[in-house]
């Protein structure tokens, strides 16, 4: 049996499944090589997909046609919108999912693609010779590719910790992939290890919920699924419960400083400052006893509890006694301890934009390998490494979302031109274009990069008839004048509407305020008769509400712009004597061309930016 | 600044050349470097300590130029941050100019253009832009006040000021971001708390510094004493007096013209341009009328306005053009004569707005105290006036003067009203120093609360101030984070302006490093 595909995907997280899903809805031979201990698209840990900049993640890889929304729909047991009172465009959507149906679901419809092979095997090695890579696995089978798209996690040299026990793996219960650490002997990895951590996993039987605060689901949360009914669930609704720890839970853990891998050294990993573990809280904050823990379902049918905001590597003795004093947790009882683990990450200033490795073409990496942390990061680039490698393969050029509009493309960015020097994930903060890019015009934004893709799906027709739907209801908008007249006048006091003593135009009516411009679109084009559907309505709505800021936002950027987008010449500065030393370096990797990019490099100094500022104006 | 391009050797003489001295310092920065110079020196250059200073002779070719003094400063610790060599050479014009042309000539230095050296260091981020703007204030300082107040900023109390303004705004940034990225981590209470304490401590810290720009600047800045009157009041006796005593070493300014004259005099650590306006008269000459124009300019935009009335010879016409200009002194000379009492009473004055009254005489050299009410016309003056800045509330026949261009409540902050009617000195005694404490009164007042006086600063500070108060009025009501956040970003371009680039990376840095951030 001649193994040859076109695509070989090695490692099965969600960078992995999202990659294979959108390459074979191309004309292409892919194949998935997946570890046989883990199943597909799993949550290894917490039980949920979106969040806040991470559900607008969602949405896009939705509407790229990827996997993730189909899948979160499905097992979601718990949606919540965040920041609800904040914006419109800071509202994001997380859904609670249940593991169990999340990996079964990914399993199916990955498992009925005729051009898609799925290898449960580990891997031995990876060699390269002219154009082609052969992929040998641990029962020496050999598989030859064109192109290889890495999303290996937290599997490259990855070392599990719980307290004074450490063993080599990617995470618990599975065995590291022994040959990655030979395989890319090539590749540059970052100096420093990354480290991740996970809280125990709780028996759902031995919780009192009865002394926390429920958090029930918003029935009024939109699926992520475009072409899913809104608000129709698949599964089961649940609620999350509300705790926290006290003066007692972290006099356990500070106690046992010289226990915890990460404060006696046997952690040197870089964990995430925004996902500290419990011993980080205890140790950095220490005048402050009271923390968040969220007590989230991992399923429907599944015995555990994961108890969101005590991630920790502490031994397990110390776990226990610490959980234990947690109100409502008094009973409770550890079915799996929490770890750490330690890994590996590529240097990502070594990829393109099409998150192809810039030295070895036809090698792509994706996912927690490139330093990223959550499972909307690792998808979000697994499906622009699977479009990618296929374009490549079609001889096309390849597809680079712009940072203005979509945070794929600005975690792009953020990951090529820079060295992380701890996780990555998405916050809105780092998007310049906040009010632009949000969820509810995701079709707007992503339309254009999905007509690139060149399908004709249920999608794609879907997106085009939403599409001339907002237009139209944008004309209408713009073109709509309201005359002060009695009426009219009454009409506007019934409902809140502000005065009116002149005639205003309807986009005015919409910006004021006092209104949430959603309802009041969505009233006045039902009140004529004119029907929409509920997603148009608040797609338009929004963006005739933000114009005026998102305009003023783009004419003040464009000052800062000007000089951003200020060619240089990154050549002249290393050269330059008037750049520190550890800065030039950073020039060097990155070879920044404009301003801003240069100012992205973290650990840029103000006086280098100052400096070079003053010489390219 | 095109012409200060490249990293070319470059050498001057950093004590001035205007005179033969004991000791001259030259500076020579940017070589690559010292043992390169070796050729020059007597003095073994491989056993230089970096900033001690060596004897040594400058020789050249078996010729003995000059005995020196040598100091080294190795790149990185330097005023420029390159190689700097510094000589202490002997002052004789003819001798630095022949120890400058040695090394242009001989070794690869060219000569430095005016501000380079400081350029350098700029540039090589020994100092910052404001730091560099502090210290050509310092260097070219005419008032105590430009020299302490270059010091500040170029590491004191207004550097701080402005780093906590930096720091607070750094805060508010991260405050909004936590409510938005962060409030399920934070807790909604605790970010909406942050979000308000982190404004309201930004607003504070601008407030003060915007206190600090208001008023009248320029006046402070180079301050001029004016003394206005007609003929034979006694302008020049006055004059002629207050240089006498007070004469600067520094010169006048170039550019006088014949409708004054003008002296630099020295007070109390400040320097005063002290000018005798000869214009001030009925005329129908045009040329003169130019000159007349420019001499109510002047009067206008001066710190400290005197004015002389000689009673005996007043011209009612006179006055009234000298209507709405606010003096600060009044002195009615000639008090010696006899007539001078009656001819007093008999002056309308009541459209001369004034601070302080006095009599005089010249012929004896003395100033006393006035009674206000013999003035039988009224009293002087509209009654009320202002402080240096703010609208005046008075009444009368003179619409108040509104010169203030602040642009919003500038008084609220600044405290500087006091309205005062004009009264009369209390003491008698010789009319110099009488008039220079005066005016050190008046100058200690109007600088009491450190006022900004570099341009640009000001600048900044005020559009910053300008934009944070319009949005103090409505943070509350913006429900919109994301919309809130795009009104602050605005301010960071001021405020970059001020002090430096703020980058995504500082933002989060500050939320990671205040705040728990993680469930």
């Amino acid at each position: 049996m001649i193994n040859n595909f076109d695509i070989l995907i090695i490692g099965g997280g969600h960078a992995g499944a999202e990659a294979a899903w959108i390459s074979s809805q191309f004309d292409l031979k892919i194949a998935l090589i997946s570890s046989p201990n883990a199943s597909l698209a799993s949550a290894p840990c917490n039980p949920a997909i979106g969040g806040v900049g991470k559900g607008q993640v969602v949405r896009e890889i939705d509407a790229l046609g990827g996997l993730m929304g189909i899948l979160a729909d499905k097992a979601g047991i718990q949606f919540r919108t965040l920041n609800e009172s904040k914006g419109f465009a800071v509202q994001s959507t997380r859904v609670q999912v249940d593991k169990d149906l999340y990996t079964k679901n990914a399993e199916a419809l990955l498992g009925q693609l005729d051009n898609l092979t799925i290898i449960r095997k580990m891997v031995l090695n990876v060699a390269k010779d002219d154009d082609t890579f052969f992929v040998t696995t641990v029962d020496n089978n050999k598989y030859i590719a064109k192109k290889i798209i890495v999303t290996t996690g937290t599997f490259l040299n990855g070392k599990l910790h719980t307290g004074e026990d450490q063993k080599a793996g990617g995470r618990v219960d599975c065995e590291k992939s022994v040959g990655l650490n030979d395989l890319f002997q090539d590749i540059k990895t970052l100096p420093n290890r990354f480290k991740t951590g996970t809280p125990p996993r709780l028996d759902k039987k031995t919780i009192d919920y009865s002394k926390m605060d429920p958090q029930d689901s918003d029935p009024e949360t939109r699926n992520f699924h475009a072409l899913n009914a809104p608000f129709t669930r698949e599964s089961t609704q649940v609620s999350c419960y509300l705790t926290k720890t006290n003066a007692q839970t972290l006099s356990i853990i500070r106690s046992n400083k010289d226990r915890s891998p990460i404060f006696n050294g046997q952690i040197k990993g870089v964990g995430p400052r925004y996902c500290p573990s419990i011993e980080d809280k205890a140790f950095r904050y220490t005048e402050k006893d009271v923390h968040h823990i969220f007590i989230e379902p991992e399923g429907l049918n599944l015995e555990t509890i994961y108890p969101n905001g005590v991630s920790t590597s502490l031994p397990k003795d110390v776990q226990e006694s610490f959980v234990q004093t947690i109100l409502g947790l008094e009973s409770a009882k550890i079915l799996i301890h929490g770890y750490a683990v330690e890994y590996d990450v590529v240097d990502t200033s070594q990829l393109s934009k099409a998150m192809e490795y810039n030295s070895i073409p036809g090698l792509y990496f994706a996912g927690q390998v490139c330093g990223t942390s959550g499972y909307e990061e690792a998808a979000g680039q697994g499906i622009i490494a699977g479009i990618n490698a296929s374009f490549a393969l079609m001889n096309r050029e390849p597809l680079v979302l712009d940072r203005t509009d979509s945070y794929i493309g600005v975690m792009i960015e953020d990951l090529v031109t820079n060295k992380r020097d701890e996780p990555y994930r998405l916050f809105t903060a780092r998007s310049e274009n906040r009010l632009y890019v949000r969820e509810d015009n995701t079709i707007s934004r992503m339309r254009k990069y999905r007509r690139e893709l060149g399908l004709f799906t249920r999608l794609d027709l879907f997106q085009e008839d939403f599409l001339e739907e907002v237009e139209l209801l944008k004309k209408l908008v713009d073109s709509t004048m309201i005359y002060s007249n009695e009426e009219t006048k009454k009409y506007f006091i019934v409902h809140n509407y502000g005065p009116l003593d002149i005639n205003i135009s309807f986009k005015e009516l919409l910006k004021r305020p006092e209104n949430s411009p959603v309802v009041v679109l969505d009233r006045e084009t039902k009140r004529f008769g004119v029907c929409f559907s509920i997603d148009v309505v608040r797609t338009v709505a929004i963006s005739v509400k933000y114009e005026g800021y998102i305009d003023r936002a783009i004419i003040e950027s464009e000052k800062i712009n000007r000089l951003g987008k200020k060619k240089l010449n990154w050549e002249s500065l290393v050269e330059s004597k008037n750049i520190s030393f550890e800065c030039k370096l950073r020039i060097k990797t990155i070879k920044p061309e404009t301003f801003a990019q240069l100012q992205r490099i973290e650990g840029i100094r103000p006086a280098t930016l100052a400096y070079v500022a003053g010489n390219i104006i | 600044m095109n012409f200060y391009t490249d990293d070319h050797p470059i050498i001057a003489c950093s004590t001035g050349t205007q005179a033969n001295t004991a000791i001259a310092v030259i500076r020579l920065s940017g070589f690559k470097s010292l043992l390169s110079l070796q050729s020059f020196f007597s003095f073994s250059l491989s056993k230089t300590k970096p900033r001690f200073s060596h004897l040594s002779n400058i020789i050249f070719e078996n010729q003995i130029f000059d005995n020196i003094l040598l100091v080294f400063f190795p790149e990185g610790e330097s005023y420029t941050g390159e190689n700097v060599l510094e000589l202490s050479v002997h002052g004789n014009l003819l001798n630095i100019q022949k120890i400058l042309d040695l090394f242009i000539l001989n070794a690869d230095f060219r000569s430095a253009h005016p501000g380079e050296f400081t350029y350098r260091a700029l540039k090589n981020k020994k100092l910052s832009l404001s730091q560099v703007e502090g210290l050509d204030m310092l260097l070219n300082a005419n008032s105590s006040l430009m020299l302490s107040q270059g010091l500040d900023i170029l590491q004191g109390e207004l550097h701080t000021q402005y780093m906590r303004l930096y720091d607070s705004f750094l805060k508010l940034k991260a405050a909004v971001e936590i409510s938005i990225d962060f409030s399920e981590d934070v807790g909604e209470m605790e970010s909406n708390k942050l979000l308000n304490d982190s404004f309201n401590s930004f607003f504070i810290i601008l407030e003060s510094l915007h206190a600090r720009t208001q008023g009248n600047i320029s006046s402070l800045l180079s301050p001029e004493m004016v003394l206005v009157g007609q003929t034979n009041a006694g302008k020049s006796s006055l004059f002629n007096l207050l240089v006498k005593h007070n004469r600067s070493i520094v010169s006048s300014i170039a550019g006088t013209t014949r409708d004054y004259i003008s002296e630099v005099i020295h007070i109390d650590g400040t320097n005063y341009n002290l000018v005798d306006t000869a214009g001030i008269r009925e005329s129908k000459d045009v040329i003169e009328n130019i000159g007349i124009d420019r001499a109510f300019e002047i009067l206008k935009r001066a710190f400290f306005k005197i004015l002389i009335v000689n009673p005996l010879e007043t011209d009612e016409a006179y006055l009234e053009k000298l209507a709405g200009i606010e003096f600060d002194f009044l002195i009615l000379s000639h008090s010696d004569k006899t007539d001078f009492l009656s001819k007093s009473s008999n002056l309308d004055l009541s459209k001369i707005i004034v601070s302080q009254v006095a009599i005089a005489s010249f012929e004896t050299g003395s100033i006393g105290p006035v009674d206000l009410k013999i003035f039988k016309s009224g009293p002087i003056g509209p009654a009320l006036k202002s402080g240096s800045i703010g609208p005046l509330t008075k009444h009368g026949p003179i619409e108040p003067l509104t010169k203030n261009t602040a642009p919003i409540e500038p008084f609220a902050t600044s405290g500087s009203i006091k309205p005062v009617e004009p009264k009369s000195i209390k003491i008698s005694g010789p009319i110099e120093p009488l008039v220079k404490s005066l005016l050190a009164e008046k100058f200690g007042i109007e600088t009491s609360n450190s006022p900004i006086l570099l341009e640009r600063h000001r600048i900044c500070i005020n559009n910053l101030y300008l934009k944070a108060t319009t949005l103090s009025r409505k943070i509350n009501t913006i429900g919109d984070m994301a919309i809130l956040s795009s009104e602050i970003n605005i301010f960071s371009n001021y405020l970059s302006e001020l002090i430096g680039i703020m980058s995504p990376d500082d933002v989060l840095n500050s939320i990671f490093a205040n705040f728990c951030i993680g469930k």
